[in-house]
């Protein structure tokens, strides 16, 4: 199951108290994706960056916009680009979770203030911007940091051919990612944070998010070859306490840098968009920041992806639009030092497959469904679950509704997306028996300003 | 009188030679479709136009784009606007719209 990365991967690491670092505020919801200050930039509305006007999932100029650093602009001069999300829902459970689904809610069927956020979203100057979130956790109800992507680009010719290069300080390996079948920006766009998921995810998978900064330099060569590599560090306990990611106890355990990488090759023709490419991460930890067994545990994240978006129109912005992402995630653990402390196998693997396909209708009505899996070695202390088998698997379905966000929209200044999205699971933390308790009905309305 | 004869003689060629000139300059068209040019290079001599047509459902804005950076801001342009460029001079330049970075062409002029 895929909903949020960062909740998913909280509760994992907060059931079996291995990870200090990435123990977080124990619910949190997925972070709000949606910047009208880049429209007001730009001029552009919403449905010319975005597929179903409203969201992270980009058309092609939202990622040549992203790749240009969010510099590209109408010329209207300068101006701070200042928005704000707010998330409300409604979350019913199949089956009711006794004690509350979270602190301050009921067992089930919870009205919540999901999120709210606040971004600096746009250009410094011609070469640079960025995207920098506040957010409120309704859930959690804490203020903290969200993504931050900060970038400086210089446009060159190689061999003859156009380039782009630049750079990106950024606080959670793939939020820099151009295409949507990376983990940061991935299907779901929005989920709840008052519904069970499960135990098991790699640690690519929003394991990092708000707990590194890092680094990176990359390059898009001839529109087509993409490369890129970061080096990230764990963030110090303070500086967690100061930016809202709390750590529950010990010391961060991130030992060392973090390197990310990313190829991909993309082929942009009139009607139809490809992309296949690689990214993965290597993170050396120690669990609970406890250095006596000496070597840290390794994690190492290899992963391939698809996409592939086919635009009826490409004349109009409000075209419909077929897209499809597809991943697959590789973990090796390496274990050493959980083992020696915690009792933990030497050795593990986890895997992750995803992969959803949309069709925008008119840039207004938006289907999707996905269908996710993630399966590995059974080990009850790495994911603290009966029997240890952290495999799940289900579908999420959902319809979404963006009534503006078109050229012709009345109000430029803001947008809402509706939304309906059930999670079905096959298999719920390594059991086909009783997953279906598990299931979730979200409705989700999320509105966009700018100031 | 020869005087008079002679300037008004004068007026008269340079009217003729001018608009011949307009005459034999070339309008070239480049349609603006999906965000991208409908050429991504052209060659044309000096004097002539290229007409810039957009025919997306978003504004552009071009830029004329000289050898040394300089750059001659065409301004906004709305959907089904025409936008007319003259390129007066010599040289190679670049085409682009400011607000969608990949929308690029050279246009060299001889």
């Amino acid at each position: 199951m895929r909903l949020s990365h960062e909740s998913r991967s909280m509760r994992r690491h907060e059931k079996i108290c291995l990870l200090s670092l990435l123990l977080g505020s124990g619910l949190a919801v997925t972070p709000a994706r949606a910047v009208p200050s880049f429209a007001q930039q730009t001029g552009q509305p919403c449905a010319a960056c975005h597929v179903g006007a409203f969201g992270p999932q980009l058309k092609p100029f939202g990622r040549e916009f992203k790749l240009y650093g969010y510099t590209a602009s109408e010329g209207k001069g300068w101006y701070p680009p200042i928005a704000m999300t707010i998330q409300t829902s409604f979350t019913n459970t199949q089956a009711a979770q006794p004690g509350g689904a979270a602190r301050w809610f009921a067992p089930n069927n919870n009205v919540a203030l999901d999120q709210s956020s606040l971004y600096y979203a746009g250009r410094f100057n011609s070469t640079s911007g960025a995207f920098i979130e506040m957010e409120y956790d309704g859930i959690a109800r804490q203020l903290q940091i969200g993504n931050v992507d900060i970038r400086k680009i210089k446009e060159f010719t190689l061999f003859g051919i156009d380039a782009v290069g630049g750079m990106t300080v950024n606080n959670n390996p793939s939020v820099q990612d151009l295409w949507n079948s990376t983990p940061a920006w991935g299907f779901p766009y929005n989920a709840s944070a008052l519904a069970p998921t499960p135990a098991a995810a790699t640690l690519i998978d929003g394991g990092l998010g708000q707990r590194v900064a890092g680094l990176g330099l990359y390059a898009m060569w001839d529109d087509s070859i993409y490369t890129e590599v970061d080096a990230y560090r764990g963030l110090g306990r303070d500086v967690l306490n100061a930016t809202g990611i709390v750590p529950v106890a010990g010391a961060p355990g991130i030992d060392g840098f973090v390197p990310y990488w990313r190829i991909a090759w993309q082929k942009n023709l009139d009607r139809h968009f490809f992309e296949i490419g690689t990214y993965g991460l290597h993170a050396n930890i120690f669990p609970n920041g406890d250095t006596t067994a000496g070597t840290p545990d390794s994690y190492t994240d290899t992963a391939a992806d698809i996409n592939y978006q086919f635009i009826v129109n490409p004349k109009s912005v409000v075209s419909d639009m077929l897209s499809v992402h597809g991943t697959l995630i590789h973990e090796a653990q390496s274990l050493g030092s959980s083992s020696a402390l915690l009792g933990t196998n030497n050795y593990n693997t986890l895997d992750t497959f995803r992969v959803d396909a949309s069709y925008s209708f008119a840039a207004t009505v938006t289907p999707t469904i996905q269908y996710f899996r993630t399966s590995g070695t059974p080990d009850a202390v790495q994911y603290g679950i009966a029997g240890g088998r952290p495999n799940s698997s289900g579908f999420v379905t959902e319809i979404a509704y963006v009534p503006w966000g078109k050229p012709d929209s009345p109000f430029q200044f803001m947008n809402i997306r509706l939304a309906a999205q059930y999670v079905s699971y096959l298999e719920f933390n390594g059991t086909a028996h009783g997953a279906a308790a598990n299931n979730a009905l979200y409705l989700s309305l999320w509105t966009a300003l700018h100031f | 009188m020869p005087t008079r004869f002679n300037v008004t003689t004068a007026i008269a060629i340079l009217a003729l030679a001018s608009a011949a000139t307009a005459a034999w300059a070339t309008v070239t068209q480049i349609d603006q479709v999906g965000q991208k040019f409908s050429k991504t290079s052209l060659s044309v001599k000096t004097g002539d136009h290229v007409q810039y047509i957009n025919q997306d459902d978003v504004q552009h804005n071009i830029k004329v784009i000289d050898a040394d950076d300089d750059e001659d801001d065409k301004g906004l342009q709305k959907p089904g606007e025409t936008i007319d460029v003259l390129f007066a001079k010599t040289g190679r330049f670049t085409v682009r719209c400011a607000i969608h970075p990949r929308m690029k062409m050279s246009v060299e002029v001889q």
